[in-house]
C-alpha cells in the first residue's frame, strides 16, 4: 500500500481515541454491599456476554471508521502484487545501469552479471499486453518485447559512460506519459550515489539495488601533462590519484621507447613528475594502478607533444604584453623571434588586437583579407559586458569595450565569445582579438588567466593546433573541424570533423588531418564513475519520493504492482459511512436494552 | 383506656402492628414494642386469640372488647347479670418451631429507614411466638448460619416467651447460610407433628434446603417459608456503574444498574415463582414479606397461608 500524503497518517494515534475511552469507562467503580448477588449474575448471565460482544463491536467500528478515515485521507492506493493474479496492461520502463561502475566485482562476479539476471526476472514478469522498454546507459530507450529485451539483454556490456540515474527516471515517466496506461519504472542498478539525482515522477518507480558490500576503490583521477608543447628536454606531469583511504598507491608510468617508472602516490594528494622526452614530436604517457575490482579506472594514458619554443616578437610598449611574454620567456616558453607577432599583424602567425585609433580599422582589415585571413573588424561597438565561458577562457573576463568581429569566408574559428558574438577568433596562423590588451577595454591582461593564454596563443593555437577539450567516455564531444578520423585504443574510426563524437571506450585517440596528426584526445571514465560508494535508501526516497526499493536478487517481484494500483479512497469512505451506519445501529440496540 | 390498649398503641396513639417496621423499632426493642404488635394484630382481627386449639374448661374471665360473643358465657349472664367468658385449658397438641436465617446476608439491609433483615424477621419471629404462646402452642427457635447457632425447644410455660425474644434479640448476622442442618436440627425437636416456620431472605442452595423441607413436610409437619427481603433486593436502584459484593461470598458483580434494572427484576420474580411453585407443589406454604411491610400486614400474611 502506497500513500499520496503519507503524513497524514499521523492521524492513526486517533485510533487510539476509542481504546483509550473504553479503557476510562474500565476505571474501578464504587463498590456496594449487596446480598442478592445471584440473582445479578443470574440476570446478568447471558445478556451481559452479549453487551459484551456489542461494546467489542462498537469499539472495533469505531477504531476502524477513524483508520479507514485516516487511510482515505493519506491517500491509500493498493498495491496488488503478482500472487493475486495477473497484472493489468501497463508501461514499464527497465532501466539497466550498465554504466562504467557496473564492471566492478563484487563477490567474484561483475556486477553487470547480477542487474542483468534480475533485469530478466522482471522481464520475465511481463505479459504480451505490457508495452516494455529498456534504457541503457546509453541514454537510448528501446521499445520491445518482453522476448526482444530479453534478447538484447544478452548484448549489454558495460559502457564506459556515466548514466544519471535522475535524468532516466525522467525519461522513463514521458515514455510512459505517453502511453496513457499505468506505468511503472524499474531501476535495476549499483545505485551509486553520485548517480542518484533528484527527480519527479508520475509513475512508480521501483529500484532494485545490491546489498551486499561496496568494494575499495583506488582510481586515476588526473594525469595533466600541463601546457603544451613541452619545450626542451621534458615537462612536468601532474598525476592525481582518487581512494575511499588514505593509503600511499603505487603507480607505475610509461612511455614508449623509455624505461617505465614507479611512482608512490598518496591519494587527494597530486604528485608531480618530471618526465625527460628528449625527441620532438607526440608521446603517449601511460599511468597505471595496481588491479583492484574496479578495473576501468584504473589505467590513464595522456599524449604529451614536445616541440620548440615559439620565437615570438611582440611590441616592447605595450605594458601588459610585454610583462607576459617575459614571464614566458624567463619559463622558456618563448623565445625571440619572428616566428610569431604579438600586438599587431606580423608577416607571419599573428596575434592581432584592434587599433586604438579606430581609423585604421579599415587599412587593417584590408590587410588581413590580403593574408587570407577570414575575419574582419567591424565598425560597432558593443556594449560592456562578460565573456562567455570557454575553453580558453574558464573563468569570465569583463569587457569594457569591444569592436565586432566579422566572420568574411571559410576557416574561421570562434575561441571565445561575449553574448554569443565572437571576441577572441582565429582563421588560419592569426589570431584576433576584439578588445585591446589594456585595462581600459579589458580586465583580461590584469587577470591572472592571461600569461596562460597568451602561452596557449602563440605555441599552439596560431600554429593550427585544434582545440581539443578532454573528454570523458560515453560523453559527446566537438571534433575539430579538420579532423578526419581517429587512432583509437582499438584502431582506426572513421570519424566526421566538426561533428559530435562520443568516444566508446577510455584511452587516448590521436586526431588525424590526412597524413598529418593533429592532436590527441585523453579519454577517462567520468570521475563520478569511480565513486562506487552506495547511496542508501533515504538518499534515493529523498531524490524520488515514494520509490519502492529492493534488493537486487529477488527484487523483480515488486515489480508490475502499478497495474493493480487502485485508489482506496472511495472504498475506505465507504467503508467509514458503513462502520459509522452499523455503530449507530448497535449503540441504538444497547441503548434499547438499557 | 386500659393498660391493655396502651400496650396496643404508640405514644402518639397509633396502632404498632400498622406502623412501619422502622418507626416500630425506633419505639423500642424487641421484648418492649412485640406485645404492642401483637395485641394490636389480634384486636384488628375481631376474634379472641383463644378460640381454637383447646376444649376443656378452664375458667371464666370478665369481657373485654374483641372477644367472640360465642364465648361468652350466657349462662353465668342470665345468672349473675355480667358479662364473662369461658376459658378452656389448652391441650399443648401444636408444636411449633421457628427457624431463623441468621446469616451474614440478613444483616443487610437497602436503606438506613429500614430494618434490616435480620431484625425484621427477629420481630416478626417474636410476634409469631407471641401469638402461638397465647395459643398455648408450645414454641420452639432454632436459629442458624453456616451451622446451627441456638437451638430453644418448643415449651409452652410461662417465662417462655422471654427466653425466646432474649435469643432474638442478641442475635447478630453470621456468616454464610446452610440451612439443611438447622432443618434437621428440627426434626430431632419436633417429634410429633408441629409447624415450621422457616423464616430467611432465601439466598441459599435452593435444591438442598428444599429438600429438607419437604423432608419435614413428609414427617407431617405443617411447613410455612417466610420469605423475607429487602424491596432493595427486589427492585435494583438505577443508578452508575458499581461493583456489588456479595456479604457471604465475597463474590463480586459489577455492572450498571441502570442498565440492568428490567433484567434484574425478571430474574427476581422468577426466583419467587420457583420458590412459590416449588413450596407449593411439596405442600409447603410461602409467603413473601419485604422488609418494610408493618409487622401487622406481615403477620396476616403469615397466618394467612397457613
Amino acid at each position: 500500500m502506497t500513500f499520496a500524503t503519507p503524513w497524514a497518517l499521523v492521524g492513526l494515534l486517533a485510533a487510539a481515541i476509542p481504546v483509550l475511552l473504553h479503557l476510562v469507562e474500565r476505571r474501578q467503580p464504587p463498590e456496594q454491599a449487596f446480598p442478592a448477588i445471584r440473582y445479578l449474575e443470574d440476570a446478568t448471565r447471558d445478556q451481559r456476554r452479549r453487551l459484551r460482544l456489542r461494546h467489542l463491536l462498537l469499539l472495533v467500528l469505531r477504531t476502524l471508521a477513524i483508520v479507514a478515515l485516516v487511510l482515505a485521507a493519506a491517500g491509500a492506493r493498493l498495491s496488488r502484487t503478482a500472487p493475486l493474479g495477473a497484472h493489468s496492461p501497463m508501461a514499464l520502463v527497465l532501466v539497466l545501469d550498465n554504466s562504467a561502475s557496473s564492471a566492478t566485482v563484487v563477490e567474484g562476479e561483475a556486477l553487470l552479471t547480477g542487474l542483468v539476471r534480475e533485469a530478466r526476472a522482471v522481464l520475465a514478469r511481463a505479459t504480451p499486453a505490457d508495452r516494455l522498454w529498456l534504457l541503457l546507459a546509453d541514454g537510448v530507450a528501446r521499445p520491445g518485447t518482453a522476448a526482444e529485451l530479453g534478447a538484447r539483454l544478452d548484448a549489454v556490456t558495460v559502457e564506459g559512460s556515466r548514466l544519471d540515474l535522475g535524468a532516466a527516471v525522467r525519461q522513463a515517466d514521458g515514455l510512459i506519459a505517453g502511453t496513457g496506461r499505468a506505468g511503472e519504472i524499474v531501476v535495476v542498478t549499483d545505485a551509486q550515489r553520485t548517480a542518484v539525482s533528484p527527480a519527479t515522477t508520475e509513475a512508480r518507480i521501483v529500484v532494485l539495488r545490491p546489498t551486499a558490500a561496496v568494494p575499495v576503490n583506488r582510481s586515476l583521477a588526473g594525469l595533466d601533462p600541463g601546457p603544451l608543447p613541452w619545450a626542451g628536454a621534458g615537462g612536468r606531469l601532474r598525476i592525481a590519484v582518487g581512494a575511499s583511504d588514505s593509503t600511499a598507491v603505487p603507480l607505475r608510468l610509461e612511455v614508449p621507447g623509455l624505461a617505465g617508472r614507479d611512482v608512490l602516490v598518496s591519494p587527494g594528494v597530486p604528485a608531480v613528475q618530471r618526465l625527460e622526452l628528449p625527441t620532438p614530436g607526440w608521446h603517449l604517457v601511460r599511468a597505471t594502478l595496481p588491479p583492484d575490482e574496479f578495473r576501468l579506472d584504473d589505467a590513464a594514458s595522456v599524449a604529451v607533444r614536445v616541440a620548440p619554443p615559439a620565437a615570438v616578437t611582440w611590441d616592447p610598449a605595450d605594458p601588459f604584453v610585454d610583462a607576459a611574454m617575459r614571464v614566458l620567456r624567463t619559463e622558456g616558453r618563448v623565445r625571440d623571434g619572428a616566428a610569431v607577432t604579438v600586438g599587431r599583424l606580423g608577416q607571419a602567425a599573428s596575434v592581432v588586437v584592434p587599433p586604438e585609433d579606430p581609423a585604421r580599422i579599415g587599412a587593417l582589415n584590408r590587410a588581413l583579407a590580403a593574408r587570407g585571413v577570414a575575419w574582419r573588424y567591424g565598425t560597432g561597438s558593443v556594449a560592456p559586458s562578460r565573456t562567455d565561458s570557454s575553453t580558453w577562457l574558464v573563468d569570465r573576463i569583463d569587457v569594457a569595450r569591444h569592436v565586432g568581429l566579422e566572420a568574411s569566408g571559410p576557416g574561421a574559428d570562434t575561441l571565445v565569445t561575449i553574448a554569443g558574438a565572437p571576441w577572441l577568433v582565429r582563421s588560419g596562423d592569426v589570431v584576433l582579438f576584439g578588445s585591446r590588451l589594456e585595462p581600459a577595454w579589458t580586465s583580461l591582461p590584469i587577470d591572472a588567466a592571461f600569461v596562460p593564454l597568451l602561452d596557449a596563443l602563440v605555441t599552439r593555437v596560431v600554429r593550427g593546433e585544434p582545440v581539443v577539450p578532454r573528454a570523458n567516455a560515453g560523453a559527446a564531444i566537438d571534433l575539430p573541424a579538420a579532423v578526419t578520423s581517429l587512432i583509437g585504443p582499438e584502431g582506426p574510426l572513421a570519424v566526421e570533423g566538426g561533428a559530435p563524437w562520443r568516444p566508446p571506450g577510455a584511452g587516448s585517440y590521436w586526431l588525424v588531418a590526412g597524413a598529418d596528426t593533429l592532436g590527441a584526445l585523453s579519454v577517462t571514465i567520468d570521475p563520478r564513475e569511480s565513486a562506487l560508494a552506495r547511496a542508501t535508501d533515504d538518499e534515493v526516497t529523498d531524490a524520488w519520493p515514494e520509490a519502492t526499493i529492493a534488493d537486487l536478487a529477488g527484487g523483480a517481484g515488486r515489480t508490475f504492482a502499478a497495474g493493480g494500483r487502485g485508489d482506496l479512497r472511495p472504498l475506505l469512505l465507504l467503508l467509514v459511512l458503513l462502520a459509522v451506519a452499523a455503530e449507530s445501529v448497535i449503540a441504538g440496540r444497547l441503548t434499547a436494552v438499557r | 383506656m386500659s393498660p391493655a390498649t396502651d400496650r396496643r398503641r404508640s405514644p402518639a396513639g397509633a396502632r404498632l402492628d400498622l406502623l412501619s417496621p422502622g418507626e416500630v423499632a425506633r419505639l423500642g426493642g424487641l421484648e418492649v414494642t412485640t406485645r404492642g404488635i401483637v395485641d394490636g394484630f389480634l384486636a384488628g382481627l375481631h376474634r379472641s386469640p383463644r378460640r381454637g386449639f383447646s376444649v376443656e374448661f378452664a375458667e371464666h374471665r370478665q369481657y373485654q372488647p374483641g372477644d367472640e360473643p360465642r364465648y361468652v358465657d350466657w349462662k353465668l349472664l342470665a345468672r349473675t347479670d355480667r358479662l364473662y367468658v369461658k376459658q378452656f385449658e389448652e391441650e399443648t397438641n401444636l408444636r411449633a418451631m421457628l427457624v431463623l436465617d441468621a446469616s451474614a446476608s440478613m444483616g443487610w439491609r437497602g436503606a438506613e429507614e429500614r430494618l434490616t433483615k435480620l431484625d425484621y424477621a427477629s420481630r416478626l419471629a417474636a410476634a409469631l411466638a407471641m401469638v402461638l404462646l397465647r395459643q398455648r402452642d408450645a414454641t420452639g427457635l432454632v436459629t442458624f448460619d453456616a451451622e446451627v447457632r441456638s437451638v430453644l425447644p418448643p415449651r409452652v410455660r410461662r417465662g417462655h416467651w422471654q427466653a425466646l425474644a432474649g435469643a432474638l434479640a442478641g442475635l447478630a448476622p453470621g456468616t454464610t447460610t446452610a440451612a439443611e442442618s438447622a432443618l434437621h436440627q428440627v426434626v430431632g425437636a419436633l417429634r410429633r407433628r408441629g409447624m415450621v416456620i422457616f423464616c430467611s431472605d432465601l439466598l441459599l442452595e435452593p435444591a438442598l434446603t428444599l429438600k429438607a423441607l419437604k423432608f419435614l413436610r413428609h414427617r407431617g409437619h405443617d411447613v410455612l417459608v417466610l420469605h423475607v427481603a429487602d424491596p432493595a433486593e427486589l427492585e435494583l436502584a438505577r443508578g452508575e456503574e458499581t461493583r456489588f459484593r456479595d456479604p457471604e461470598t465475597g463474590r463480586t458483580v459489577t455492572l450498571a444498574p441502570t442498565d440492568w434494572a428490567q433484567a434484574y427484576r425478571e430474574t427476581v420474580d422468577r426466583v419467587v415463582r420457583e420458590w412459590g411453585a416449588a413450596c407449593r407443589g411439596a405442600g409447603i406454604h410461602y409467603a413473601l414479606v419485604t422488609t418494610d411491610l408493618p409487622f401487622g400486614t406481615a403477620l396476616g400474611r403469615t397466618l394467612a397461608a397457613r
